[in-house]
């Protein structure tokens, strides 16, 4: 319970960005994370980085099955407003990877130092600062395009 | 659109559902109406579901006939037997379940009865309640180990009623990511009960 009043929200927030906006695909994310986390935690020694990556793996497999399968669902909840982030943010995060999204996600909006991004997501320090790296030329790219047209 | 901090300026004022807290910790998700602007989608979402289904239908018919090569508890000891009886009739349940998602798959790409399909779900959630009872009690009439074994065994078949009671929401709620998820994960926690159920007789006989 602890775990879920201090974690829950940011975790939700998290999923969501990396899910580029699906509501329904977070929220089952994060309920399918507390509860193996509940069903196993007498073998986990950091129950929050390993809710986020449990939870960054669900999405992520949930996001390739659907690609795969061609339901194409980003590309849909931009379309028809699925989404619950701004249609602005949605098309910013389109340009990303599911890793670069959690990277920014916990550097910008969550204000967290560079050594806890990379424990929280099960990478080094030099990864996240590529994926960051990788996520601002992206969004350099996307306003160039935007005042082009 | 400035920077990446700026964008994302809007995520932190967004809360998660309320039915969030209710589902990991109480295991009843609450089953709210349809949403009117997905009921439209549903025979194209459920029809791409169906492809993840087949896989998983494998895994469940898989389970249930690994439960046939397991030991057998002792037949003198009661509270065992009782466990076994139980047992059998998770397994006939949960065959039962399997050809039902197979139906509820096709019902629900037809657009048909999804509260029929539900329905169908809860045989096997009311014998594995009925099997973890019995789990309870045999564990409680053992040794300390026994103790212990159940009541993983026991907190195993509970994940697997979680799994249950989500996917009956998603079903109802017309969510086909979930629903493909938790039909995943119901399935490997079915197999993976077999450990813990293994490891109790071991210590309980």
């Amino acid at each position: 319970m602890v775990l879920f009043n201090a974690h829950a929200g940011e975790l939700w927030r998290a999923l969501l960005v990396v899910a580029g906006g699906r509501g329904d695909l977070a929220e089952e994310a994060t309920a399918e994370a507390f509860s193996r986390l509940l069903a196993s935690r007498r073998h986990v020694r950091e129950p929050r980085a390993w809710l986020y990556r449990t939870g960054f793996r669900i999405v992520v497999s949930e996001l390739r099955r659907e690609r795969r399968a061609g339901t194409g669902s980003e590309t849909a909840a931009a379309d028809t407003g699925a989404s619950e982030l701004s249609a602005e943010l949605t098309e910013a995060l389109r340009s990303l990877s599911a890793s670069q999204r959690m990277a920014v996600f916990l550097t910008y909006e969550a204000d967290m130092p560079l050594s806890e991004v990379a424990r929280l997501t099960g990478s080094s320090v030099a990864a996240v600062k590529v994926r960051l790296h990788r996520a601002r030329k992206a969004l350099r790219t996307l306003l160039e395009e935007n005042v082009r047209v | 659109m400035s920077d990446w901090s700026q964008l994302l300026d809007e995520v932190a004022e967004l809360e998660p559902p309320a039915t969030l807290r209710g589902r990991v910790f109480a295991g009843a998700p609450t089953v709210p109406p349809l949403p009117p602007r997905r009921r439209v989608r549903r025979s194209v979402s459920f029809a791409a579901a169906a492809i993840g289904i087949a896989f998983v239908i494998a895994a469940l018919v898989l389970a249930a006939h690994s439960r046939r090569d397991q030991p057998a508890p002792a037949k003198s000891d009661p509270g065992l037997s009782g466990m076994l009886d139980a047992e059998h009739r998770v397994v006939v349940a949960y065959r039962r379940f399997v050809q039902a998602q197979t139906a509820c798959t096709k019902k629900a790409a037809a657009e048909a009865d999804v509260p029929g399909c539900i329905d169908a779900n809860s045989d096997l959630r009311d014998q594995i309640d009925a099997l973890q009872r019995q789990v309870v009690t045999v564990g409680e009439a053992g040794s300390a180990d026994c103790k212990k074994s159940a009541d993983a065994y026991a907190l195993r078949l509970q994940t697997v009623q979680w799994g249950l009671l989500t996917l009956q929401h998603n079903l109802a709620n017309n969510n086909p990511a979930g629903y493909r998820i938790y039909l995943t994960t119901v399935g490997k926690r079915y197999l993976g009960s077999a450990v813990d159920r293994r490891a109790m007789i071991d210590r309980c006989r």
